[in-house]
C-alpha cells in the first residue's frame, strides 16, 4: 500500500492515519522515512495523522525524526482536537483534513441585470431577492440609498466566501510564542497574548482580548475580517495590508471585560479600519 | 519518601531565579525539610556564590553525569543548615554537557532522600531550560512587573503548559515597588496576573539588602529584619501547604504622602 503521495515536486504527504497508537505511528514514520531515505531528504513533509490522539511530546518526537532527515514538517493534518493543540504548542501548522484549496470567490446568486437596475433606476426597486431575511420594496430612494444597496451587496459577498471555509475552534488563551496557521477561519475563545500569532486564510474571531498579531485573508482574500472583544493587536494584517497599533506614551492597563465594545477590522477603501459592533 | 521536584524558571534573565532558589531552599530547610538545590546554569553558575559555598565545591553536576564521581560526593552541605545541600554546575563547560535523560535520572535519585529538589533554571528556552524542566513536576515562574519580563514569562508558561509532566506552576512576582505601582509607573499585580493567568505564589519587594546578601554569600532569609527575607519565608510556608496572607508591602507613609492622599481624595 503506497502511503505516500507526491504532492508537489518539493513536498510529500505521508499518510499515517491507519496507525493503531502514537507509538505505532512514530515507528511507521521512522520506517517510511528510512526506506525512502534519499527521496525524503531536504523536503517539505506533510503528515496526515487521522483521528489519533497525540500528546505534545509525541509531536516533538515526530518533529525530531523528520528533522533528522534534514526535512521540515510543513503541515500536520489531524481530526483530533487534542492533537491539533499539541501541534500548535509545538509551533507547527495544523489543519483539519486534507482539503484542497477552496476557491475564495463565490458565485453571486443574483442575476446580473437586476444589479444594474438598482444602480440605474433607484426608484421603486424591490430587493426581495437580495435579502432573504429583509424583504422590502423601497419606494423612495434618496441619494444615499444606492450606497446602502451597494453595502448590502458587499455584505453578502463578504460573508459568502468565509462561510465555505473550515473553521478551527480553539478554546484556550494563546500565549506568547504560540502560533496558529490555518487554511480557513479561526475562532479563539480566550485571549491572544502579545507575542502570539494567528494566520488564517479566512476570518479571525477572538472572543477575548487580541494583543498579538492577527493575519486574516492570508491567501489574498481582502474581504476577510478580524474581530475581537477588545482590539489591542500589535499589528493587524488583512491580505496584503497591515495596520499597526498607535505608539502610546504610557503602557496600557488590562481593562475589565465589562467595559469592552466588540470591534471588527476590515478593509475599506484600501485601508484597514476598525469598526465597533454598532457601526 | 518521594521528594517534590520544583523547577524555578523565568525565561527572562536577571529577574531573580537564582536568588529565589537560594532563599526558598534555605527557608524550606529552616522549616525542617530536607532540601537539595541543583544549579543547571552550566557555564554561568551563580547558585554556589549566593549560597556562599563556592570554595567548597569539588565535584559538579557534569562530573556526576560523566561518572567521574558518585552523586553523594557532589552534594555540598550548606554552611549553616545541615538539611540543605547544593549540586553545583560546572563553570568550565556549557549546557550541552548534560542531557534531559540524565537530569531525569539525577532528580529521580535525589527524590529518594530529599523532601524538596529545587532546580535553578538558566535564562532562555533552549537546552538549559529543557534540562532544568526535564525532571520536574512543579514549576515556579519568576518575573518582575515589567512588560519584557511578563512577555517572556508568558512564553515560558506556554512551554510549561505543553509539558504533561509539569502538573502545577505558580507565579513569583519579584522586585515589587508598591510606591511605583500606586503612581501607575509600574504594572500592578492584577495587570500581571491578568496577562499571565496563573496563581500567585508570592510577592517579593525590591530590597537593596539583596545586593549585600549576594556579595556576602548569605541568603537574605537569614536576615530577620528584611522584608524580602520575610516574603521568601512566607513563600516557603505556602509551598509547605500553609495559608499565608500576602503581606502589606506598602512602605511606611511619610507625612507628605499622607497629606497628598488627603487632598487627592477630597478632590474626587
Amino acid at each position: 500500500m503506497n502511503e505516500c503521495k507526491e504532492k508537489t515536486r518539493e513536498s510529500y504527504l505521508i499518510d499515517l492515519s491507519n496507525s493503531n497508537s502514537a507509538v505505532d505511528l512514530i515507528l511507521k514514520l521512522g520506517n517510511r522515512l528510512e526506506l525512502g531515505e534519499y527521496r525524503f531528504k531536504n523536503k517539505q513533509i506533510m503528515l496526515n495523522l487521522g483521528d489519533l490522539t497525540l500528546s505534545n511530546s509525541n509531536i516533538l518526537s515526530i518533529k525530531s525524526i523528520v528533522e533528522s532527515f534534514e526535512s521540515e514538517i510543513s503541515i500536520i493534518y489531524s481530526n483530533s482536537s487534542q492533537t491539533q493543540m499539541s501541534v500548535i504548542s509545538a509551533g507547527l501548522s495544523v489543519s483539519d483534513e486534507d482539503i484542497t484549496i477552496v476557491d475564495a470567490v463565490e458565485t453571486v446568486e443574483i442575476v446580473e441585470n437586476e444589479e444594474d437596475d438598482e444602480v440605474e433606476h433607484p426608484e421603486n426597486v424591490c430587493h426581495s431577492e437580495l435579502d432573504n431575511m429583509v424583504q422590502t420594496c423601497e419606494a423612495e430612494i434618496h441619494d444615499s440609498f444606492p450606497t446602502l444597496s451597494a453595502l448590502r451587496e458587499q455584505v453578502r459577498d463578504n460573508n459568502s466566501s468565509s462561510a465555505n471555509l473550515p473553521t478551527f475552534y480553539v478554546q484556550q488563551t494563546l500565549r506568547s510564542g504560540q502560533s496558529i496557521t490555518y487554511d480557513g477561519n479561526v475562532v479563539i475563545i480566550g485571549d491572544c497574548n502579545a507575542g502570539s500569532e494567528i494566520i488564517a486564510s479566512g476570518d479571525i474571531t477572538v472572543w477575548g482580548i487580541l494583543n498579538g498579531i492577527a493575519h486574516a485573508g492570508a491567501k489574498g482574500d481582502e474581504l476577510s475580517k478580524i474581530r475581537a472583544l477588545k482590539m489591542n493587536a500589535i499589528q493587524l494584517r488583512i491580505s496584503g495590508f497591515f495596520a499597526r497599533r498607535p505608539d502610546k506614551l504610557k503602557f496600557e492597563k488590562v481593562e475589565k471585560l465589562s467595559a469592552f465594545i466588540p470591534e471588527e477590522a476590515r478593509i475599506t477603501d484600501g485601508e484597514i479600519i476598525i469598526y465597533t459592533i454598532n457601526q | 519518601m518521594t521528594g517534590r521536584v520544583v523547577v524555578v524558571t523565568s525565561g527572562k534573565g536577571g529577574v531573580g531565579k537564582t536568588t529565589s532558589s537560594a532563599n526558598i531552599g534555605t527557608a524550606l530547610a529552616k522549616s525542617g525539610a530536607k532540601v537539595a538545590l541543583i544549579d543547571t546554569d552550566i557555564g554561568l553558575r551563580n547558585l554556589d556564590l549566593l549560597m556562599g559555598l563556592e570554595n567548597r565545591i569539588v565535584y559538579t553536576l557534569v562530573d556526576v553525569v560523566e561518572e567521574r564521581c558518585k552523586l553523594n560526593q557532589a552534594l555540598v552541605k550548606d554552611k549553616k543548615n545541615p538539611n540543605l545541600v547544593l549540586l553545583a554546575a560546572a563553570q568550565t563547560r556549557d549546557k550541552s554537557a548534560v542531557t534531559e535523560e540524565q537530569m531525569i535520572e539525577i532528580c529521580g535519585k535525589l527524590q529518594e532522600d530529599f523532601d524538596f529538589i529545587l532546580v535553578d533554571s538558566p535564562a532562555g528556552i533552549e537546552q538549559g531550560f529543557l534540562n532544568a524542566t526535564a525532571g520536574a513536576s512543579e514549576a515556579i515562574v519568576v518575573t518582575t512587573p515589567e512588560m519584557s519580563a511578563v512577555r517572556d514569562a508568558d512564553r515560558i508558561i506556554g512551554l510549561l503548559e505543553a509539558k504533561e509532566e509539569i502538573k502545577s506552576y505558580k507565579l513569583l512576582l519579584n522586585r515589587v515597588r508598591p510606591s511605583m505601582m500606586r503612581t501607575n509607573d509600574m504594572m500592578n499585580v492584577d495587570d500581571v496576573l491578568g496577562i499571565l493567568s496563573v496563581n500567585l505564589l508570592g510577592l517579593i519587594p525590591e530590597d537593596t539588602g539583596i545586593i549585600t546578601s549576594t556579595n556576602k554569600g548569605e541568603p537574605i532569609v537569614n536576615d530577620e529584619k528584611s522584608k524580602a527575607g520575610l516574603a521568601y519565608m512566607n513563600v516557603a510556608r505556602r509551598i509547605l501547604g500553609e495559608e499565608v496572607p500576602f503581606m502589606d508591602l506598602d512602605e511606611p507613609k511619610t507625612w507628605v504622602e499622607k497629606m497628598k492622599r488627603f487632598f487627592t481624595a477630597s478632590s474626587k
